[in-house]
């Protein structure tokens, strides 16, 4: 089975984001970009696939600038086989990264495609849902465990509430949680191994999609600074101070 | 020319980063707190099983066949995440001399033993503190057993084998040994320093069994020519550990406010961390330079290692008092990371002879090019 697994460059996870002046986005010059983390547990999950003999070839397809191709080699030192640059300079939306990734599924057939719930630069969470809309597979979403049988995969989501497992049938897009796994560090040998392993260039031309943006931001303003507390005398004044700041009733 | 490192270098540096960037100062900070053991044995454990000891070994011992370079790249990710593993004694000097004067089979045994991480080297010369030189090395070779002590070695507690500067035989020339630490006829006392996650031994041979490496009457030279590579390799670790004192500098006066402002504006922090910035530049292109005479194995190597050493040395004592001046009253208490650069530093500082020694070493050098 081949599964294929998409991956994106963002922000790294470490850096504190900062607004550009003119606020009409992060200001991403001279920033430090890796892996979304949760396309490294997607990665990892898939990689497990393949020592466990469930799957055969793991395909990490990554839209975005020339230098998502770094993103890519760290997904073919953790065991990926090989992977595939759409590149795109712009700001692409959650609907016209499902509408390429849609193309790439077509084009490659895969068995499974496990991704992460979201990317931590936009917090959008939508990409998975109109992935599995668009190519009218099934979907299971915020996956903390995965188990293939035979034709099926038996996902545990993490739900609110509690834990609930799905059967879907293969193929299907699976999200990756948080818990899913801990990926692992890449070793040398395969740090070296991933150079040579192959990257296929793609142009988002070469899909014929629709990428229009759908939606405009109006603005990005850093989140208000936390104010000064104050000290009250007594039980009785915290009481009165939360029931004025609406915290209690 | 262009001495900065290749993208895959960079590339490699950045891997080396993520596994050590979050784990190397708390294996530092349990082995200061009283943690057993000599070294970070996890991180040790997990940077062998990686592959990252066999990194310069070649592919037919069990390594990845890479380089100098790629050693260098490793040696400042060492130095910034102020990691507690015998990566110096093992690699820049044990591994390095093993490569440089052992027969092939012999260096084929040990090769697949370091970069399996199985064993753990060091290198011991000096037999006291202070300068070392020919006159104060009395430790002897007779009929293939070493006499002797030396002090101080480097992780000699933890090491599985030496290489050791000795005299040879009647005790007029000298020759480096390889000494398996594992028999008898060998002491080994642990000595008390400022840096423990770095520790240091005194050794104490009665009759141990050795193998010469290198040319008999070879010993000075081929220490010498060790050191020299050797340190290179520590004024990475220096530039690593001195970017790290910077990084934690800044973001210290980020985020700690004064008066309203963060005290990074005030120029009293400002200039000083300035200063730092210029002196780590200075190391860093000092550093690319004697990494490039080691990769190309250049006539210049033996300046360029002074040069390399003196700078790096020089920016990490600076940048990691700095850095301890900027954290304030903070900066002195156990609980702000900075001891950790601060001791790290002056151990590096005297790793491989102190930088005056490498100053005057570097003045003996460019005068003999230019009598030349």
């Amino acid at each position: 089975m081949k599964v294929l697994v998409p991956v994106k460059r963002v922000i790294d996870y470490n850096v504190k984001a900062r607004v550009k002046s003119d606020e009409t986005g992060v200001d991403l010059a001279n920033v430090k970009m890796s892996i979304n983390p949760f396309c490294e547990i997607a990665v990892e999950e898939a990689v497990r696939m393949k020592e466990k003999g469930l799957a055969s070839e793991i395909v990490a397809v990554s839209i975005g600038p020339a230098q998502a191709q770094e993103t890519l080699r760290n997904a073919l030192a953790m065991g990926a086989d090989r992977g595939i640059l759409i590149e795109s300079d712009m700001d692409l939306e959650p609907l016209a990264v499902a509408k390429l990734l849609k193309a790439a599924i077509l084009a490659e057939s895969p068995g499974l495609v496990i991704m992460g719930k979201q990317a931590i630069d936009g917090d959008n969470n939508a990409v998975g849902q109109m992935l599995s809309a668009l190519l009218g597979w099934p979907q299971a979403t915020f996956a903390s465990r995965i188990e293939v049988q035979g034709e099926r995969a038996m996902v545990t989501r993490e739900v609110d509430g509690g834990l609930q497992t799905l059967s879907v049938p293969m193929p299907a897009i699976i999200t990756a949680d948080l818990r899913l796994n801990e990926p692992r560090y890449a070793s040398l040998p395969n740090i070296m191994k991933a150079r040579k392993k192959p990257i296929d260039m793609k142009k988002t031309a070469d899909y014929g999609v629709d990428l229009a943006p759908r939606l405009k931001v109006l603005k990005v303003t850093e989140p208000p600074g936390r104010k000064a507390g104050i000290k009250v005398e007594s039980v009785e004044a915290l009481v009165q101070q939360l029931k004025t700041a609406g915290v209690i009733g | 020319m262009n001495f900065d490192f290749s993208d895959d270098q960079k590339a490699l540096a950045q891997e080396a980063r993520k596994l050590l960037g979050t784990r190397g100062r708390a294996g530092t900070r349990a082995l200061l707190n009283g943690g057993s053991g000599h070294y970070d044995q996890e991180l040790w454990g997990e940077i062998g099983r990686l592959g990252w000891l066999g990194i310069a070994i070649p592919e037919e011992f069990g390594g990845s066949g890479l380089g100098h370079l790629e050693t260098c790249v490793l040696a400042e990710e060492i130095g910034r995440a102020n990691a507690a593993v015998p990566v110096a004694s093992t690699l820049y000097f044990f591994a390095e001399a093993l490569s440089l004067f052992a027969p092939r089979e012999v260096y084929a045994l040990w090769a697949r033993q370091i970069a399996g991480g199985k064993t753990i080297g060091c290198f011991a010369m000096a037999e006291s503190p202070g300068i070392v030189s020919e006159e104060r090395i009395s430790a002897l070779v007779v009929d293939g057993m070493l006499h002797g002590e030396k002090l101080p070695v480097i992780d000699g507690m933890a090491a599985d084998a030496a290489i050791v500067l000795a005299r040879d035989g009647d005790g007029a020339e000298m020759s480096l040994f390889l000494v398996p630490l594992a028999q008898a006829g060998i002491t080994r006392t642990p000595l008390e320093t400022l840096d423990p996650s770095r520790p240091v031994a005194r050794l104490q041979f009665s009759g141990a069994r050795v193998e010469r490496l290198g040319g008999t009457g070879a010993g000075w030279q081929n220490a010498q020519m060790l050191l020299d590579r050797a340190a290179i390799y520590l004024a990475f670790e220096q530039l690593g550990g001195a970017e790290a004192a910077l990084e934690m500098a800044v973001g210290y006066a980020r985020s700690r406010f004064a008066f309203g402002r963060p005290i990074g504006s005030f120029q009293a922090i400002k200039h000083k961390l300035a200063d730092v910035y210029v002196k780590n530049q200075l190391a860093r292109a000092n550093s690319w330079y004697g990494a490039w005479a080691l990769s190309a194995n250049a006539p210049e190597l033996a300046a360029a290692a002074a040069m390399a050493r003196v700078a790096a040395s020089e920016a990490f004592d600076f940048a990691a008092k700095e850095n301890v001046q900027t954290h304030g009253g903070m900066g002195f208490t156990w609980e702000a990371d900075c001891h950790l650069l601060l001791r790290r530093s002056k151990h590096l500082g005297l790793a491989a002879g102190a930088p005056a020694l490498w100053r005057e070493k570097l003045v003996r050098t460019l005068e003999r090019r230019n009598r030349a």
